[in-house]
C-alpha cells in the first residue's frame, strides 16, 4: 500500500483510502477520487508538481501534498512498469492472455471501466 | 435568540441586480460541471437579450437572459459552473441556494457527453434538491469523435428525466431541450439508494425535516445533516424539534460511523458514484478503445519537462507583443479622435453657442480628456482578451496553471495566480478582474496586492521620458531593471503577506481539472473579449472620468489663478517636503505625481503642462468638418492596416514594419534636466513605479475585495514607494558622491 504521491507516470492504481482536511477530502471525493477508483499517473509538471491523474474519464491535476493524502492500491500486474522483473508474473497460457490485456476468469477482478476486465494480482504483489 | 424564531433561510442573500425573475414568466436555471459548455449553451440561447449581474457585495457572476418558446418569454439564468453541491466554493453555495431559494420551473444541468460519470454526479444532486430537472447532454460532436455512443433513451428513463442531446457551439439541439425541459420534466428527488443503514436513517429523518419546513427537499437537508453540514444544521432554526433533530441527527452519523467505519460524507459519495459509475455502464458504449487522444499528445509537447516552461513563457511574450503592437496603431487614432478633433470641434462649437471659457475648458480638458482617456485603453483591452480567450477556450490555460504552480505556491500563490500578474503588465485593472478565476478568496486577495507591483503600460512613458533625458546611453537598461524591481518587490512581499496577513488562513487547494483540448469558436471569443472589455469601461471609465473631472477643478480653481496658485498647487506644494528626502520635493513633480492617480501616464503630460507650458489656442481655429470626418475615417482605416501588418510580421520571416523610432519629447527632457539630477530621477522613477494604485486599480479592488483591502494596497503600496525612493536617493547618493 502506498500513497498517490509516490507513484511513477503510467502507474496505475486502485483509491482505498482519501484522508486529509474536511475540504480536501471533499473535493476529492466531489473528483470522484472515492474509494475503489481506478486512477492512473499521467504526467509530472516540468517543476516536478504537480502531477497529472487520469481519473473517472478525465484529466484531475493535483499537488503532490493534496496526493499524498490518498491511498492506493497498485494495480494488477498488465499494467506495472517492472513486470519483466517481476517474480510474480503468470506463467503459461493464462500469462500470455494477461499480457494481450485478456482475463481467463470472469466476473471478479477489477472492472477497469473501459469494458475491460484485468486480472487480480497475486497476494503480496508490489510492482 | 427567542426560541420561536422563524427558520432562517440557509445563506447569504441571492443577486437582486434588476433582473430577477419575475414569475409570470418560467424560470430556467443552468447548472453544470465548468467547462461543459454551459455559457455557451446560456449564450447561444439568450444572445444578445441578457444582464451580467452580480452576487452582493462577491464577484461571482450571475448571468440571467431571456429565452423566447413558444411565443414566450422564458428568464435564463446562468448560474456559476459547480462539481458539486456540496457547497464548500462559493460557487457551489450560490448554485445550490439559487434553486433551493427562487425555485426555478426546471434545473437543466448541462453534461459532458466526453465525462459523463463525474457530471452525473452533480446531476443526482440537483435531483435530490427536489426541483425538475432536464439534462442537456452537450458536446456530443466530441463524444462521437471519441468513438463514444450514448443510450440517451435509456438514460433518460433509468434516470426519469428528459436528456435532450446538444452541440452548443453549433446550436444544435437547443430548441428541443428547452421544450422538453419546460414540458416534461417532474419532481424525481430520490435517485441514489445509500444502503440499507443510511437509508433507515434517512426514513427517520426525513419527515423530521420536513415538519421544520425549511428550504429544498427533506431528502436533500436529510443527506447533509448526516453529513454533519454547518450550515444544514443552522437551517433548521433554533426551536426545540429543531435542537432535538441535531442530536438525532448526530447520533445516526454516529451509528453510520460504526457500521462503516468511516463518516458519512464518504459513504454518501461513495454510492453517489458507484450509482451513477453503474448508470453510465449501462448506457455509454466505446467503440473504440482508450488510444493516446488528440489532447495527450498536445500535452506531451505542452507539459513536458523540457518544454512546459518555454513554451509558457513564449506565449506569454507573444500574448504581450500583440496586445502592445496590434493595438498601438488604434490608440494613436482614438487620441487623435479625442484630444485633437473632437476637442476642436467642442471649442469651436462651444465658442459659437458663446460659452464662457470655464465650459470650454471643462468639455475639452476635463470630459474629452477623462473619455479619451479611457477609450484609449479599449483596443488594447480588445487585443488583450481576445488573447486570453483563445488561450482559456482552448484549455490551454488550465496547462499553464498546471506549470507554473510550483513556482507561484512557493510564493504562497496558486498556479492560476499567474494570469492576473501576466495581465497586470498591461493594465493593473484587468490583472485584478482576472483575480475572479482563482477559487479561493485569500488567493484572490493575495494575487490582487501583487498586481499593482506589476508596472503596468501606463508608467512607461514615464520611464521613457526621464530614462532618455537623464540616461541616455542606458535607456532599455534602466526600463528594464524597474520592472525586474517590481517583480522582485512582489515576491518578496507576497513572502512577507503569506506570513503575516494569512498565516492564520489554511492553504487553499490546487485540484483542478485539465479539459480537454478544443477549437474555441469565434463566436464564443468575441462574445467573452466583449464581454470583459465592456466591463472594464463602463466600471473603470467611470471612476477614471470622474477623478479627471475633479482633477481639472482642483487645476482651474480659483478662477484664472496660475497652475502653482491653484487649489491643486498648493495642496501638492504642502505636501511637497515631504519628498525632500528622495531628491523631488517640489511641488511640480508632487503635483504631477497626483495626478498619476488618474491614470498613471497623466504623470507626463501634467508635467509637459507645468514644466514646458501649456499651449491654450487663444482663437479655435475654423472648423474644417468635412475634412476632419475624412481624416478621421481614413484615419481607421490606416490603423487597421497597420494594426494587420502587426500581427503578420509576426510570424517569423515577414516584417513588414520599418524601424520605428522612439520619439522623445525632447523640449520636456531638456526642462527636466533643469529641475532633476539623475539621482533624484531614479528616486522618482522608482517612485512612480512602486506608488499607490491609479484611481481605477483602486476601485477595481474595492469592487472586488472590499475597501479595507484596497486601502491597505494604497497605504502599503505608498510607504513601499517613499522607502524605495529614500533608498534610492540616499544611498545613490552615498555611492556617487562619498
Amino acid at each position: 500500500m502506498s500513497d498517490l504521491s509516490q507513484l511513477q507516470p503510467g502507474q496505475r492504481a486502485r483509491v482505498c483510502e482519501v484522508k486529509g482536511s474536511t475540504a480536501l477530502r471533499r473535493r476529492l471525493l466531489d473528483m470522484g477520487l472515492v474509494p475503489g477508483a481506478e486512477i492512473e499517473v499521467v504526467r509530472v509538471a516540468p517543476l516536478g508538481d504537480p502531477v497529472e491523474y487520469m481519473v473517472k474519464g478525465y484529466r484531475l491535476s493535483l499537488r503532490r501534498s493534496e496526493a499524498a493524502k490518498v491511498t492506493v492500491e497498485t494495480a494488477p500486474c498488465e499494467w506495472c512498469p517492472n513486470r519483466e522483473q517481476c517474480p510474480n508474473r503468470p506463467a503459461g497460457w493464462r500469462g500470455w492472455l494477461a499480457r494481450l490485456g485478456l482475463s481467463s476468469r470472469s466476473g471478479d477482478g477489477y472492472g477497469l471501466g473501459d469494458g475491460r476486465e484485468a486480472r487480480k494480482p497475486e497476494d503480496g504483489h508490489e510492482p | 435568540m427567542s426560541p420561536d424564531t422563524t427558520v432562517q433561510a440557509p445563506t447569504a442573500t441571492l443577486p437582486r441586480n434588476g433582473a430577477a425573475p419575475q414569475r409570470d414568466q418560467p424560470l430556467v436555471a443552468l447548472v453544470g460541471n465548468p467547462n461543459a459548455g454551459k455559457s455557451t449553451l446560456f449564450n447561444a440561447f439568450t444572445g444578445a437579450r441578457q444582464h451580467v449581474g452580480n452576487w452582493p457585495g462577491k464577484t461571482v457572476d450571475v448571468k440571467t437572459g431571456t429565452v423566447r418558446w413558444d411565443g414566450r418569454p422564458v428568464t435564463l439564468v446562468d448560474l456559476p459552473g459547480a462539481y458539486s453541491l456540496s457547497a464548500h466554493s462559493l460557487e457551489e453555495v450560490i448554485a445550490r441556494d439559487f434553486i433551493l431559494e427562487e425555485r426555478p420551473d426546471v434545473a437543466i444541468v448541462v453534461v459532458d457527453a466526453t465525462n459523463l460519470e463525474r457530471n452525473l454526479y452533480l446531476v443526482v444532486q440537483v435531483m435530490e434538491l427536489g426541483v425538475p430537472v432536464a439534462i442537456a447532454l452537450n458536446m456530443m460532436d466530441q463524444a462521437e469523435a471519441e468513438g463514444t455512443v450514448i443510450d440517451v433513451a435509456r438514460l433518460s428513463q433509468l434516470l426519469g428525466v428528459p436528456v435532450v442531446p446538444t452541440v452548443g457551439t453549433r446550436r444544435q439541439g437547443l430548441a428541443d431541450l428547452l421544450h422538453k425541459a419546460l414540458t416534461e420534466a417532474r419532481p424525481q428527488p430520490r435517485p441514489v439508494d445509500y444502503g440499507l443503514e443510511a437509508e433507515r436513517e434517512l426514513a427517520r429523518l426525513e419527515p423530521q425535516v420536513a415538519a421544520l419546513a425549511p428550504l429544498g427537499s427533506p431528502r436533500h437537508l436529510a443527506l447533509k445533516l448526516l453529513e454533519g453540514d454547518k450550515e444544514a444544521m443552522r437551517a433548521l432554526g433554533d426551536s426545540s424539534a429543531a435542537d432535538a433533530l441535531r442530536r438525532e441527527a448526530a447520533a445516526a452519523a454516529e451509528r453510520i460511523r460504526s457500521v462503516y467505519g468511516d463518516d458519512a460524507v464518504l459513504l454518501i459519495a461513495d454510492r453517489r458514484y458507484g450509482y451513477v459509475h453503474g448508470l453510465a455502464h449501462q448506457v455509454v458504449r466505446r467503440s473504440r478503445g482508450q488510444q493516446r487522444s488528440l489532447t495527450d499528445r498536445i500535452d506531451d509537447v505542452v507539459a513536458s519537462r523540457l518544454l512546459g516552461l518555454p513554451i509558457f513563457f513564449g506565449l506569454m511574450a507573444l500574448v504581450f507583443k500583440l496586445t502592445a503592437d496590434a493595438s498601438a496603431p488604434f490608440v494613436d487614432w482614438v487620441d487623435v479622435l479625442f484630444n485633437d478633433v473632437l476637442a476642436r470641434w467642442a471649442a469651436a462649437g462651444l465658442t459659437g453657442l458663446a460659452a464662457p471659457s470655464w465650459i470650454i475648458s471643462l468639455a475639452v480638458d476635463g470630459v474629452l480628456a477623462g473619455v479619451g482617456g479611457v477609450l484609449t485603453f479599449l483596443p488594447v483591452l480588445l487585443v488583450l482578451y481576445f488573447c486570453l480567450a483563445v488561450l482559456e477556450d482552448s484549455g490551454y490555460m488550465a496547462r499553464a496553471a498546471f506549470v507554473m504552480d510550483r513556482a507561484m505556491h512557493a510564493l504562497g500563490l496558486h498556479g492560476k495566480s499567474f494570469i492576473p500578474l501576466i495581465v497586470g503588465f498591461g493594465c493593473n485593472v484587468p490583472g485584478i478582474l482576472a483575480t475572479r478565476t482563482l477559487e479561493h478568496r485569500r488567493d484572490r486577495i493575495l494575487t490582487g496586492l501583487l498586481v499593482p507591483l506589476m508596472s503596468c503600460a501606463a508608467r512607461l512613458p514615464v520611464y521613457v521620458i526621464f530614462a532618455a533625458a537623464f540616461f541616455p546611453r542606458h535607456t532599455t537598461a534602466v526600463i528594464f531593471s524597474l520592472y525586474l524591481l517590481g517583480i522582485a518587490l512582489a515576491v518578496v512581499s507576497g513572502l512577507v503577506f503569506q506570513r503575516t496577513l494569512f498565516a492564520h488562513q489554511r492553504e487553499s487547494l490546487f485540484v483542478l481539472e485539465l479539459p480537454p483540448y478544443r477549437l474555441p469558436t469565434l463566436r464564443g471569443l468575441l462574445t467573452h473579449m466583449w464581454r470583459h472589455s465592456q466591463e472594464f469601461v463602463v466600471k473603470a471609465g467611470t471612476v477614471i472620468l470622474a477623478a479627471s473631472i475633479i482633477v481639472w477643478a482642483l487645476l482651474n480653481l480659483p478662477v484664472g489663478a496660475r497652475p502653482e496658485e491653484s487649489l491643486f498647487g498648493r495642496g501638492a506644494g504642502a505636501v511637497a517636503p515631504a519628498f525632500e528626502p528622495l531628491g523631488f520635493g517640489n511641488w511640480e513633480a508632487t503635483g504631477a505625481l497626483t495626478t498619476g492617480l488618474v491614470a498613471k501616464e497623466v504623470v507626463v503630460s501634467t508635467m509637459s503642462v507645468i514644466y514646458v507650458g501649456g499651449e491654450r489656442a487663444g482663437e479655435p481655429e475654423p472648423v474644417d468638418i468635412a475634412g476632419d470626418v475624412r481624416r478621421v475615417v481614413l484615419g481607421l482605416g490606416q490603423a487597421t492596416l497597420d494594426a494587420a501588418k502587426v500581427v503578420l510580421s509576426l510570424f517569423p520571416g515577414v516584417n513588414l514594419l520599418g524601424d520605428q523610432p522612439v520619439e522623445a519629447d525632447t523640449a520636456l527632457g531638456q526642462a527636466l534636466q533643469r529641475h532633476f539630477t539623475p539621482l533624484s530621477a531614479a528616486a522618482f522613477l522608482v517612485f512612480v513605479l512602486l506608488y499607490a494604485p491609479c484611481v481605477a486599480t483602486l476601485a477595481a479592488l474595492r469592487a472586488e475585495f472590499g475597501g479595507r483591502w484596497a486601502a491597505f494596497s494604497f497605504f502599503y503600496l505608498l510607504a513601499l514607494a517613499w522607502l524605495a525612493g529614500f533608498v534610492t536617493y540616499q544611498v545613490g547618493g552615498w555611492l556617487v558622491g562619498g
